[in-house]
């Protein structure tokens, strides 16, 4: 038998980062200027381990610095993000989170819902590309964040999470 | 059930949602202002790795550049000396003419330091602010193209809307037959000229300059090339799809334009 123990302290310095490199070094990856969302993903990945409350105000705090850095609407993503964090986090006691599939699954409906939410909230307050322009842009969002996923999960996995067996 | 187990949630989103859309955008942008610097050192250390990583992959590209570059160079050389010349001659004529004297054009020079971290918005971080003499609304360049216009100036910092995105405008000419139109952005590092005349002869590669309309841009600067042609359906207007001179996917020097209208 083992526990599965969550280290926040290796967590959030990484998840901060994720914003930093968010804003610079992850487009040096971009197809088709398409880059992968870390800051959701790692929203994501705290939320599945720790539940609906603190994956609400993980999804907050990174939400706003990500709002920091941007020129859209300051409060968008912390909100957008925070009802993400939520939503995974309410799955986490009906969904087996470690398996690939899962995290593939939820990346790619999470990157969805960002996608969505954004272009639907932001849209009240500045222009966006029309739908047609920016339908490519969308989808290629989220399939390269949610194979990106993968990768990124087992890295904040081996930092931020420990396995500890016990003899019960 | 699930509403009561989860009422604090519910309450959290909803309260973030009002206050979202009760108070004014301009407060948040003062915030950011604000705090926002707190994050711009690491963001620029952050970049500069971006710009290495980036360029490191692109070094045999870089190298045909280069070769191009200088062929180029010589080819601008001559034409230089002649543009020289021909701009005595055009001061002379004018002030022969009594005309008024054209804008003239200073530049401040920022370094970019990020990027926006969505992917809808075409935005980027300078590193040169209010203190440095950057305001809202000045022109940025970059290669001789511009990039976009000021839209936040802060202490030390300012953010730059690109051409790109959407909620960028800039009124536009053919260089070629003077036709005018309005270039948006439309993501994806590409611009939209809208409203041309149906009858408008346009070609694949004709240059778009700024038409000097608005107070925002001068007149005659570099936009892009047209990249396609479009008829409306209807056959109302006729839309090109421009690709911007300047390359707006890895921005590294600027320069933000200092321009003086009156006469």
């Amino acid at each position: 038998m083992f526990k599965i123990r969550f280290n926040p302290v290796a967590f959030w310095p990484l998840a901060g980062l994720s914003v930093l490199l968010q804003a610079s070094v992850v487009h040096s990856v971009s197809i088709g200027g398409v880059v992968p969302d870390l800051v959701l993903l790692c929203v994501i990945f705290y939320a599945l381990y720790q539940g609906a409350g603190r994956g609400l105000a993980a999804g907050m705090a990174l939400g706003c610095l990500t709002d920091l850095l941007s020129a859209g609407i300051m409060g968008m993503n912390a909100l957008i993000l925070g009802c993400i964090g939520a939503g995974t986090g309410l799955l986490r006691e009906r969904v087996y989170t470690t398996h690939p599939l899962t995290r593939l699954l939820v990346a790619a409906v999470a990157g969805l819902l960002h996608n969505l939410l954004y272009y639907i909230l932001a849209g009240n307050f500045h222009r966006l590309p029309q739908w047609h322009d920016s339908a490519g842009l969308m989808w290629g969002s989220v399939l390269y964040t949610s194979v990106a996923n993968l990768a990124i999960a087992a890295f904040l996995e081996r930092f931020a999470v420990k396995k500890v067996f016990t003899l019960t | 059930m699930f509403i009561r187990k989860h009422l604090s949630l519910l309450l959290v989103l909803i309260s973030a949602a009002f206050l979202l859309f009760v108070i004014p955008p301009a407060v948040f942008v003062n915030f950011r202002g604000t705090a926002s610097p707190l994050l711009l050192s690491p963001l620029s250390v952050c970049y500069q790795l971006y710009l290495v990583s980036a360029n490191l992959i692109r070094v045999p590209l870089r190298y045909r550049e280069l070769l191009q570059l200088r062929q180029e160079v010589a080819n601008l050389r001559v034409r230089c000396t002649r543009a020289e010349e021909q701009a005595a001659e055009n001061v002379r004529l004018r002030e022969l003419l009594e005309l008024r004297k054209k804008t003239a054009l200073n530049f401040i020079a920022a370094e970019v330091i990020g990027k926006d971290p969505s992917n809808w918005l075409s935005t980027v971080i300078i590193n040169k602010g209010e203190q440095d003499g950057i305001s809202v609304n000045q022109p940025v360049m970059q290669g001789g193209g511009v990039i976009g216009k000021v839209t936040e100036a802060h202490r030390h910092h300012a953010k730059v809307l690109l051409i790109s995105d959407a909620n960028s405008r800039v009124v536009a000419l053919v260089q070629r037959t003077r036709v005018e139109g309005i270039m948006e952005g439309i993501g994806g590092g590409l611009c939209r000229l809208k409203f041309l005349p149906p009858d408008t002869e346009v070609q694949l590669g004709d240059t778009i300059i700024t038409a000097g309309v608005g107070g925002v841009y001068p007149e005659g600067l570099l936009l892009g090339n047209v990249e396609s042609i479009r008829v409306e359906r209807g056959g109302a207007y006729k839309n090109c799809i421009i690709r911007p001179i300047a390359r707006l996917a890895m921005l590294e020097e600027v320069a933000c334009l200092k321009f003086d209208s009156t006469p």
